[in-house]
């Protein structure tokens, strides 16, 4: 007797089974907001699979390895199935094919299984524990039933072989359907073709914030249900392996914030169920099993307290260690917007800030015609309408605070020694808007970006250039949707080119300490600008020692997203973490390149390496050439 | 003629410190001790009389006094009425409370004081009342008070509701002619023509005087049978170190340089100011996130301020930039404190500590003794 | 129903260096004690122009619907509240308005014209049923260095909240565009123009202080004159520590910041 005829109907059972599953978890999804969609990201899944994903996956070759070997021959196996069994074929040679798919399924499982016995602290345990045993009882089921001659089989072993193949596909099919943790096969799959933010794709930066339309009463996200369908999804495809908990710098420091658990919190709300089943590490202070949610019902604060929104410094650390590639910090935003629009619940000092943001248009209220005062011996001209300009130096905030001031007199002579055509924005500068955003305040950071919008259209420019990553940030990436496009560029960049074009008389440093460089979030993460930093310090004759945790994978200094404003309580402060990242190193001068950062690292108290900005660097060496 | 009462020159008199012939109507003088507060008086050069013209019109300055002495805001205002005033006008200090001064140092020609009105009890109507039978027999000019939260201010809009409308509140700029505000209380000036009443803000007249006032003293009663329509239910007193540091008056503040914080609180205590620190010290754990003060504090506005072992980094300076006087214990002088500090000493702080805790309680010791006394 | 009825005057506030339109903070505290009273039953009232810009911070900070009392510039307040303002039982008040004169006399006028007491500098409230219709405000007074005081106040009352109220209430933009305004009287009433001629400067400039003539010798002059310019920054290395004890009990004692 064959059993051929059984693998059939338990593929069409499982096909079903999943049809049904799928449904139902995409009713779950649709209940999010209308979102553009791309068709033909469905075509572009491969390239995304093979090259964004496995980009972020090669990070920890072992279980990208062992994800190859599983997940290529389940695909495999279960496409030859398909084809030989869901189509009646039963071709005996590609039964070949499918014993061959099923034994790499079963190497890669036990690597799998393997790597859970003595799991990491970061992944999720629970249902994620089964899958080994699951998985591999289906490769083995398979492989009885269909590796082995009819004859060979006695009654007894094809039944268990069945019972085998059945947990298997149990796993996989009923699995996806009931949120089990084979879903994020499907969701992940799905969310790569409908990704919230497609840009990344081509290797654009930046973020997926849509400007709400306060107009139409749009005030962000206050249930699970105001997310946009695709975001649902993306939460759907998390395989909690807690890369992103790994480099969260507020979960580092103790703070009520896990992206992981935030991530599978939204699953609950989407789903309607509580956090019980949560196997994973909770947020830091906050117990697992208080969490439920509905799609219909407030997130906060009975799905997600709001010191774990308010923790977040939105570096994107695990936006970008995410190998789903979910973007947590947009959801943080999403729902953190809608406490500010809506109850104007914001703690620490933010509701503050954001006062005199609306009634300064500076942070710390100050009056606007003083933003340049530090320039004020420096002989430095003000943009005027129809007076063209090369550069329009725009300095933020820390225009106001006497540390950052030291970074922009620096810039300036610099600028003055390569004889740069630049002007500074002066009295009419108004904050750019990027801590009100980040804080959710949708409403005053409209406000200033429409404002400083008219101002710069009256003035006659080529470029931007600012030391601060967050107005850089703003400016290039986020006023584009309310119609201001500029060429943007860091001072640590403009540096950099006026150098390579001999402009800037620098000499050697004359500091010979051992150097380390801090990328900041928004210069690096955000927008890509990795090399103009470092090949400045490398010009200066500086070696950089590099930090454990540098470059794309660079560890918050604890200044971004306003939080130090909310400053939520932990066991330890992030800056005295990367602090302690540089001394691990044995660096005596960190490089900065951002003035939250230059504040951040230097309020380190105690015994700690000179926080030094490139320009303060590069205009030392302008002072020690002969 | 003038019809001010006259004194008789040869009743019994005392002397004060500036070295005047001080009589006090009503009282029977019993040797020739001086009262605790002319001890501590700065001043004991010997000035001229502002005016020997008899009083024919009054400038009355009125103030709460405390402790039986009238802090600087209500001497501005004083000294403001002495200032202003011609050759034939007379200046009367109405204090509300007890008074252990010498008016005379102060400007005022009398003081007319009213020792049951304290300020540390609640009678607005009945003080309105008194002092409305003190203008309505002297019928002044012009009406001088200092524009404080310690009851005049209160007082002072009480009066003006009751008098009509020739007032002018956080007065900043003074002179003969015309007084001056914030406008929006902001950086923009506004004037006007001098008013009837003045409510003075503090720092806005300069209370050295080069001359002295006559300094005659009349013990009041206050006015009688008013009824309060508020009851005073009592106060709430806190102890130094509860005082929030916002409101805070004096501070004792520790750095990296207190090891030992039991010291520095019995120090707080001594003084009755509250505890501050620096960020170093509330990263160090030895104070709570509260308690600091600076850039990512919090910004206070005490009086006093006592900086022990703190270096004086930008951000904890941005943080005591209103502080009137600053006080350091320092080992180093070199740091950023000493420049901004009014008075730095240099030296270990716990030694310094305990030497202030053991010498300031033994001068309050001293002082309380003395206060007994009388 | 509580039995009495509260009412928050709001004034159209101003940044202190920026000059925008916000909500008068001394007025949003009062705002909140009106609120932690009776709730939504407060009676939000702003005399003035009807477009004040600053009308709508108080929609953001929860005003709800704020009646405003139309008044043409110029015009006395104090006069056109006391008229419409008879029936409520308690008036709450900031302590000074943000923007002009900022005199903070207006509670004391406002308590004259109706004949009832004025608290001032309150920094919390509750209302008290005495029985029979009465009620009594038991509030605390807000004093310097810590202290407090406790009153006890019949209604009709009027309260001057002091700005370091705790104020509970928050800024939410959606609030800021779903309040509204409701005009009670219209210009004709007739309002007597009063108010003293303030002429406001153009340019900032510190107040001159008011000091003494001093008729010294031009000798004395210069010598005071340096002295007083050689400010602040005594360092004291010499002596015991004890000498040093008694160095800032001295200075402590000359500039009276301490009692003994």
């Amino acid at each position: 007797m064959s059993l051929a005829p059984a693998v059939t109907i338990l593929f069409w059972l499982a096909v079903s089974t999943l049809a049904v599953g799928l449904a139902r978890r995409a009713r779950l999804w649709r209940v999010g907001q209308a979102a553009p969609v791309e068709w033909a990201g469905l075509l572009a899944v491969p390239k995304r699979y093979f090259v964004d994903v496995h980009h972020v996956v090669a990070r920890d070759p072992y279980i990208a390895r062992a994800h190859v070997a599983t997940a290529g021959g389940a695909v495999l196996a279960l496409g030859l199935v398909a084809f030989n069994y869901g189509l009646g074929i039963y071709l005996p040679v590609l039964d070949w094919g499918i014993v061959g798919a099923a034994i790499a399924m079963l190497g890669g499982v036990y690597f799998v299984w393997k790597r859970r016995r003595q799991p990491p602290q970061r992944l999720s345990r629970g249902a994620w524990d089964r899958l080994p045993y699951t998985l591999a009882a289906f490769a083995i089921g398979l492989l009885l039933l269909v590796g082995l001659p009819a004859e060979a089989l006695s009654a007894a072993i094809a039944a268990i072989a069945l019972v085998f193949l059945l947990v298997g596909s149990a796993e996989l099919a009923l699995g996806i359907g009931i949120g089990a943790p084979m879903k994020h096969a499907v969701a992940g799959l799905l969310h790569l073709a409908f990704h919230p933010r497609p840009e990344r794709f081509e290797g654009l930066r930046s973020t997926a914030l849509k400007p709400l339309s306060l107009d139409r009463q749009e005030f962000g996200v206050t249930i699970p249900a105001d997310f946009r369908w695709n975001q649902l999804l993306s939460f759907d495809a998390c395989v909690q392996c807690g890369k992103c908990e790994q480099s969260c710098p507020a979960f580092a420091a103790g703070q009520p914030l896990n992206p992981k658990k935030l991530i599978q919190d939204l699953v609950c709300g989407l789903a309607g169920t509580t956090d019980a089943a949560y196997a994973g590490r909770p947020y830091p202070g906050i117990a697992i099993g208080s969490h439920q949610g509905a799609p219909h019902d407030a997130i906060v604060p009975k799905l997600i307290e709001p010191q774990t929104l308010w923790s977040c410094t939105t570096c994107r650390a695990c936006v970008e260690e995410c190998p789903m590639l979910i973007e947590h910090v947009d959801a943080i935003v999403g729902i953190r917007r809608s406490l500010n629009l809506t109850q104007g619940d914001v703690p620490g000092t933010a509701p503050d800030i954001l006062a005199n943001l609306r009634e300064t248009e500076t942070q710390g209220g100050y009056d606007n015609a003083r933003r340049y005062d530090w320039a004020i011996d420096l002989d430095v001209p003000t943009a005027e309408a129809g007076k063209p300009i090369d550069l329009l130096l725009i300095a933020g905030e820390g225009a106001f605070e006497m540390r950052y001031q030291q970074t922009l007199r620096a810039l300036v002579r610099i600028l003055k020694a390569a004889k740069a055509d630049f002007a500074v924005l002066g009295a009419c500068e108004r904050d750019i808007g990027d801590t009100a955003r980040r804080l959710g305040d949708e409403a005053t950071f409209q406000s200033l970006a429409r404002q400083n919008i008219e101002t710069l259209a009256r003035l006659d420019f080529k470029r931007i250039v600012t030391p601060d990553p967050h107005v850089l940030h703003s400016l290039r990436n986020e006023y584009s949707a309310f119609g201001g496009r500029y060429e943007v560029v860091h001072h640590t960049a403009l540096i950099d080119e006026l150098m390579v074009a001999g402009k800037v008389p620098f000499g050697k440093l004359p500091d010979a300490r051992t150097l380390t460089y801090h990328d900041p979030c928004y210069l690096g993460r955000y927008n890509g600008e990795f090399g103009a930093p470092r090949a400045v310090l490398g010009r200066l004759g500086v070696g950089v020692r590099e930090m454990e945790r540098s470059g794309l994978r660079a560890r918050c200094c604890g200044g971004g997203g306003g939080a130090p404003l909310t400053d939520i309580p932990g066991k330890q402060r992030i800056p005295d973490m990367r602090m302690g990242d540089a001394q691990a190193v044995g660096a005596e001068i960190v490089a900065v390149a951002c003035p939250q950062c230059t504040a951040m690292l230097e309020g380190v108290a105690g015994a700690r390496a000179q926080v030094l900005d490139i320009a303060e660097l590069v205009a030392l060496s302008l002072e020690a050439r002969p | 003629m003038s019809d001010a009462k006259r004194v008789d020159p040869r009743r019994p008199y005392r002397m004060a410190s500036s070295g005047l012939r001080r009589i006090v109507l009503g009282e029977i003088i019993s040797g020739d001790r001086l009262p605790a507060g002319e001890k501590l008086s700065s001043s004991t050069r010997s000035k001229p009389l502002r005016t020997n013209v008899a009083a024919s019109r009054w400038h009355v300055a009125i103030a709460h006094s405390y402790r039986g002495r009238l802090d600087d805001h209500a001497r501005e205002a004083i000294a403001a009425a002495a200032i202003l005033a011609g050759p034939e006008t007379g200046v009367i200090a109405a204090v509300l409370g007890p008074f252990l001064e010498d008016a005379a140092l102060l400007g005022a020609d009398k003081a007319v004081v009213f020792p049951e009105l304290d300020a540390s009890r609640f009678q607005p109507q009945r003080e309105a009342a008194t002092i409305q039978a003190l203008l309505d027999e002297y019928q002044p000019v012009h009406i001088f008070m200092p524009d404080n939260i310690l009851g005049d201010g209160d007082l002072g809009r009480r009066l003006i509701a009751k008098n009509g409308n020739s007032s002018a509140t956080h007065v900043a700029e003074i002179d003969a002619t015309h007084i001056s505000i914030p406008w929006s209380a902001g950086s923009i000036l506004a004037g006007a023509p001098l008013p009837r009443f003045v409510l003075l803000q503090a720092g806005a007249v300069d209370s050295n005087l080069p001359f002295l006032g006559l300094g005659e003293q009349i013990l009041c009663s206050g006015a009688m049978g008013v009824a309060e329509d508020c009851r005073d239910l009592g106060m709430e007193c806190p102890e130094g170190a509860s005082i929030p540091l916002e409101e805070a008056d004096f501070i004792v503040s520790a750095g990296n340089g207190v090891s030992n914080v039991a010291t520095l609180e019995d120090l707080a205590r001594s003084l009755g100011a509250a505890v501050g620190a620096s960020r170093v010290a509330v990263d160090d754990g030895k104070f709570p996130r509260e308690k600091q003060i600076g850039a990512s504090g919090k910004t206070v506005s005490a009086t006093t301020y006592f900086a022990i072992g703190i270096s004086g980094a930008v951000q904890h300076l941005q943080g005591i930039k209103v502080c009137r006087h600053v006080i350091a214990i320092n080992r180093d002088p070199g740091a950023p404190i000493v420049k901004r500090a009014d008075l730095t000493v240099i030296g270990d702080a716990e030694e310094m500590m305990q030497a202030l805790i053991a010498r300031v309680s033994q001068a309050r010791a001293q002082t309380e003794a003395a206060e007994v006394e009388e | 129903m509580n039995g009495f009825s509260v009412a928050v005057l709001i004034s159209a506030g101003r940044h202190p260096v920026s000059g925008a339109p916000r909500a008068c903070r001394g007025d949003v505290a009062a705002m909140a004690m009106g609120k932690s009273l009776v709730g939504d039953e407060l009676r939000v009232i702003h005399a003035g122009k009807r477009d004040e810009p600053s009308l709508q911070d108080y929609m953001a900070y929860g005003a709800g619907t704020i009646d405003v009392i139309e008044l043409a510039a110029e015009s006395d307040v104090c006069s056109a509240l006391a008229s419409s303002l008879g029936e409520v039982d308690l008036i709450l008040t900031g302590g000074r308005a943000e923007q002009g004169l900022g005199s903070g006399l207006l509670p004391y006028l406002l308590a004259d014209a109706l004949r009832r007491p004025v608290l001032a500098n309150v920094i919390d409230a509750k209302i008290e049923d005495g029985g029979a219709g009465a009620f009594e405000a038991r509030v605390r007074q807000f004093l310097p260095k810590g202290q407090r005081r406790r009153i006890a106040g019949p209604l009709p009352l009027v309260i001057a909240v002091h700005p370091i109220a705790a104020s509970q209430l928050k800024y939410a933009y959606a609030r800021r565009v779903s309040g509204r305004t409701e005009i009670l009287s219209d210009l004709s009433a007739s309002n007597r123009a009063v108010g003293p001629n303030w002429t406001v400067e153009m340019v900032p400039r510190r107040p001159v202080r008011l000091r003494a003539q001093d008729k010294k010798s031009a000798h004395a002059r210069l010598l005071s004159a340096i002295v007083s310019e050689t400010k602040g920054g005594v360092v004291a290395f010499e002596g015991t520590v004890v000498d040093k004890a008694q160095v800032v009990l001295n200075y402590l004692r000359e500039h009276r910041l301490v009692e003994f």
